[in-house]
């Protein structure tokens, strides 16, 4: 028997440390799919998931769906003008005479539509931005983020009428920013006031993740610039950018229903939600109920449910796998 | 194979900066490395040490040209480094590797460990199939082959320190620098992985620039060790003649510090201790850099910097009363 | 309890069957899974363990340092007076002045935007009745007995203007403000440069010694325990494995785990170190008996029933190796 007091004579072999039998673990989880995992059990944003989709696929089938086109006065009723809602127009109709029900799957088609958009070009833009400026660092770096400041400081609703004029005043913005009133014009506009954030966070990210030895280990091997970005920064700075990119879908929609109130927004002939909200000022004077609710539950439940949507998403890629 | 493989002289780098208190923006300059040259042969171990602001990862980075050096040579097998082109340079990147000191930064998260360790070979565009050398050096660092598909986050930090060095051995490189690859592990790991790195070093013939500040470890693997105080080179020895006859001041007061493992020998030994703390590398002492905290420093120490070289103690060491104290 | 490793003076210090666990969301962690430790005054007792081995949370528990979900079982009396489920107000009366604890980053405990003598006078002024300017002549002795050169102009300096071990020596003065029957040193050195440690543990012994308070040093630095204590507690997996005086501990331990630490030991050129093979087990689960047999080469059918197995005497030590008796050849 081996005397505890004197060390083993034979050196115990390099065994590969069990992790599996000490943790359980069975088949191999990627931090992708650990990420999945977590947001799964996120009841709310599961929740919000099914509403949002709900709320997409009705919209999306609105020319199937939809009992009335957008523009079209109600048949079904005798005096269509301002009806409440009832069994033949869910919704109630407004001033004209048009189907609320519809209007309001043809609004969201619209409104979706921007939200989506206007996250996707931003966060490209932003990320960009971001991106460019953590890794050249420097002068670059100031330079970029001094920009981002000024575009933050710019007061959205002074140069929107601006910008809003622009495409009557001169035909070659029309073609490239969208006509006035139109829906690429909109989007253009919100995108030039939502990238910032998406900015200045994916250059923190960077930043951080410059810093990490991974980063330097690749150096070390001997990868390009290029591979690092693609191969490297990206994909650990994804999970960021996507749920900032949420968060901009909410600011977005919300932004366009505010605009559209105001007057600078989409086109009155086009349904969007905030369209919707355009006589709702002398809606609530007159009694006229539905106009309000309608429209606005609609923004109410899509907005919030994004908003749930991101936070179950950064909680799913956050906290990074307890470890590193 | 024998012989110098690397060949550091009078390196150099200074880290420059600006503080700003909001009118008025100063200019400063980091003295991380001062002047360092030292020699690696072929095969052997150099043990690097230093404390905090010693300059030492510095040094090992200036090596790997991972940090462009401020001035001074590096030369590897006889070609100069500092002044080589990208594309040469990448190309050598392929004998000269690195391990770090963070098992849980060192490897990217989001990439399953065999990509991990096969990247090396994918960025120089080795053909062929990586997977069979994938698990070979899986195998060479005491892990399993089927663990090529899991994620690091399994792993606990002295296998991703295995991981590590897997990785920076794809390439079959002939220099390794190691830059504290065991000083956040716990000891019992510790051990395992520097009988790993004894192991590899003997059966591949590999060159370390160890970089510690645990002066036990290095004693344990270096065959040479150089001792570094703010950015220079104090004293540089064999292993056994730097722990049992070092012959600088800070040398002796870095080994007197150094907790021993044997009650005994603590209570009867002569403790060195130095008082305040390190200086700054912003604003290093003139002359010697030691004298502010030297038992022996005069009025020499302040204005002439004394030269690495042996006063007749068999070794270089940088003091203008360099005395041999045997230690422990 | 055998002789050799019981304290000459009363305890100050009394743990007893110390146990706590975490819940956590794949279930409970038993962190620490009943842990003894007597210490007297003025006594320097080292508490010695890896990552997992709960030796820090020990201290944090009988502190009232965890938060509430923890649950806390057992006994930690400092001078008689029981801690474990004590109410916070009155666990904020005894913290700081009857049992103090000092980490290992001194950065994150220090207030950045206060000056570091108002910091140690507020310690004095909590618990006692000083006025403000007595409060503040008392720091700069604090500050000056812990080797703080100029106490009175370095009081008016914040933390950021102080090195790492200058802070941890501010820590130290503001644990021990009020004379407390125990200190708790929870790694102060680990993060520090060798030298700085020297200095700093220099500055512990000191305190323990001019004002004869009794210290338990937590740490996974052998090194460090054969310097300053003269008894040795080795934790492993939330249990104490083995109890010794320090140099009875070094000589000959009593437990392989013991042993392992060791062995693994850098030391001189050309000897092989002797890792310990596999892993801290998971302290969701942790083993039945031994909670060390699944590394360790001698473990028997015996060291895999039931309950992990307690401290008994051997000796001038105490062993919780249930084989130690046919494990050791030399006669006792």
């Amino acid at each position: 028997m081996a005397d505890i007091l004197t060390p083993l004579d034979a050196e115990p072999e390099l065994e590969p440390t069990n992790t599996d039998a000490a943790e359980g673990l069975v088949g191999s989880v990627s931090p992708g799919r650990m990420a999945a995992r977590r947001f799964l059990h996120h009841r709310l944003a599961m929740l919000s998931l099914l509403v949002l989709l709900f709320v997409a696929v009705v919209c999306i089938l609105a020319p199937l769906l939809a009992p009335y086109a957008e523009n079209q006065r109600v048949t079904a009723l005798a005096k269509p003008l301002t009806h409440p809602p009832s069994q033949s127009v869910h919704f109630g109709t407004d001033s004209i005479g048009r189907d609320l029900f519809s209007r309001v799957m043809w609004g969201g088609r619209v409104s979706l539509f921007i939200g989506i958009a206007v996250a996707l070009s931003s966060s490209i833009v932003g990320t960009l931005v971001g991106a460019f400026s953590a890794l050249r660092g420097g002068f670059i770096d100031d330079v970029l983020m001094r920009v981002t400041d000024v575009f933050i400081a710019l007061p959205l609703l002074v140069f929107l009428p601006l910008i809003a004029q622009l495409p009557t005043r001169q035909k070659w913005a029309a073609s490239l920013i969208g006509d006035k009133g139109s829906v690429r014009l909109m989007i253009t506009v919100l995108s030039v006031f939502a990238w910032m954030p998406t900015a200045r966070i994916v250059r923190g990210v960077v930043l951080s993740l410059k810093e990490k030895e991974f980063i330097e280990a690749a150096r070390a091997m001997g990868a390009k610039t290029r591979r690092i970005i693609l191969s490297h920064l990206i994909p650990n700075a994804i999970g960021t950018i996507v749920v900032t990119a949420s968060f901009t879908v909410a600011g977005a929609i919300g932004t366009e229903a505010t605009l559209s109130y105001f007057g600078f927004g989409i086109d009155p002939q086009q349904a969007s939600w905030g369209n919707l909200l355009t006589d709702s000022k002398t809606a609530i004077g007159a009694g006229y109920w539905w106009l309000v609710l309608f429209p606005v539950l609609a923004l109410l439940v899509t907005v919030l449910s994004v908003n749930f949507l991101g936070d179950g998403l950064r909680d799913a890629f956050d906290p990074k796998q307890g470890k590193s | 194979m024998t012989g110098v493989m690397l060949e550091v002289t009078d390196l150099v780098k200074n880290f420059y900066g600006k503080s700003s208190s909001g009118i008025r923006t100063t200019k400063y300059t980091v003295q991380a490395v001062s002047g360092v040259s030292f020699e690696l042969d072929q095969g052997k171990t150099l043990g690097l040490v230093g404390e905090s602001g010693s300059g030492k990862s510095t040094v090992g980075r200036c090596v790997l040209q991972l940090i462009k050096p401020t001035s001074g040579s590096v030369k590897y097998n006889g070609a100069e480094l500092t002044t080589m082109g990208a594309g040469q340079l990448r190309g050598l990147r392929r004998e000269m590797q690195i391990v770090f000191q963070d098992p849980y930064a060192s490897l990217d998260p989001r990439m399953t460990v065999g990509s991990s360790i096969a990247e090396p070979l994918k960025i120089h565009g080795i053909p062929g199939n990586h997977e069979h050398k994938v698990r070979n050096l899986l195998d060479l660092v005491g892990l399993s082959p089927l663990h090529a598909k899991r994620f690091p986050h399994e792993f606990s930090g002295g296998q991703r320190q295995r991981i590590g060095i897997a990785r920076a051995l794809a390439l079959d490189p002939k220099l390794l620098v190691l830059d504290e690859p065991v000083s956040a592990l716990d000891v019992s790991i510790q051990a395992g992985v520097m009988n790993l790195l004894e192991d590899i070093q003997n059966e591949l013939g590999l060159g370390y620039l160890f970089i510690a500040h645990d002066l036990s470890v290095v004693r344990h693997i270096s065959d040479m060790v150089a001792v570094m105080y703010l950015g220079k080179l104090v004293e540089m020895a064999s292993s056994e003649d730097i722990f049992t006859q070092p012959a600088h001041p800070y040398t002796q007061a870095l080994l007197s510090a150094v907790p021993q493992p044997d009650p005994a020998t603590e209570r009867e030994r002569r403790r060195v201790v130095l008082t305040g703390d390190v200086p700054s590398p912003i604003n290093p002492p003139s002359g010697c850099r030691f004298r502010t905290r030297c038992p022996k420093a005069a009025d020499i120490c302040a204005t002439e910097e004394p030269a690495l070289a042996d006063p007749g103690v068999g070794h270089p060491v940088a003091c203008h009363f360099a005395e041999v104290k045997a230690m422990v | 309890m055998s002789n050799g490793s019981e304290p000459s003076t009363p305890h100050v210090l009394e743990i007893r069957d110390l146990r706590v666990s975490f819940p956590t969301d794949d279930g409970m962690v038993q962190a620490v899974r009943g842990v003894d430790l007597d210490v007297g005054a003025g006594e320097l007792v080292g508490v010695v363990g890896e990552s997992g081995s709960g030796k820090s949370v020990t201290f944090l528990a009988a502190m009232g340092l965890l938060p509430k979900r923890a649950k806390i079982t057992g006994s930690v009396k400092v001078a008689g007076d029981e801690l474990v489920g004590v109410p916070d107000r009155q666990m904020r009366k005894v913290r700081g002045k009857k049992i103090a604890m000092i980490f290992q980053d001194p950065l994150s405990a220090l207030n950045p935007v206060h000056k570091i003598g108002d910091q140690v006078a507020e310690m004095v002024l909590a618990h006692t009745d000083m006025s403000r300017s007595n409060a503040h002549d008392r720091a700069i002795d604090l500050l000056d007995m812990v080797g703080i050169p100029q106490p009175r102009q370095r009081a008016k300096q914040y933390p950021h203007e102080f090195s790492g071990g200058m802070r941890q020596r501010v820590m130290i003065a503001m644990g021990v403000a009020n004379d407390p029957e125990v200190l708790i040193a929870d790694e102060p050195t680990t993060a520090l440069d060798v030298t700085v440690q020297a200095q700093i543990l220099e500055v512990i012994q000191r305190v323990q010694h001019e004002m004869n308070t009794a210290v338990v040093f937590i740490t996974h630095d052998l090194g460090v325990i054969a310097r300053i204590a003269s008894r040795v507690q080795v934790m492993y997996a939330g249990r104490a494995v083995e109890r010794a005086l320090v140099d009875d501990l070094f000589a000959h331990p009593a437990h392989p785990y013991t042993t392992g630490l060791l062995t693994s030991l850098p030391g001189r050129v050309g000897t092989r170190l002797i890792p310990i093979t596999g892993a801290p087990p998971n302290m969701l689960k942790p083993p039945s008996g031994c909670a060390f047999r699944p590394r360790c080469a001698h473990a028997a059918a015996v060291c895999a029933e039931g309950d992990p197995p307690p401290l008994r005497p051997f000796g001038t030590q105490e062993t919780a190796c249930v084989r130690i008796d046919e494990l050791t050849q030399v006669a006792r």
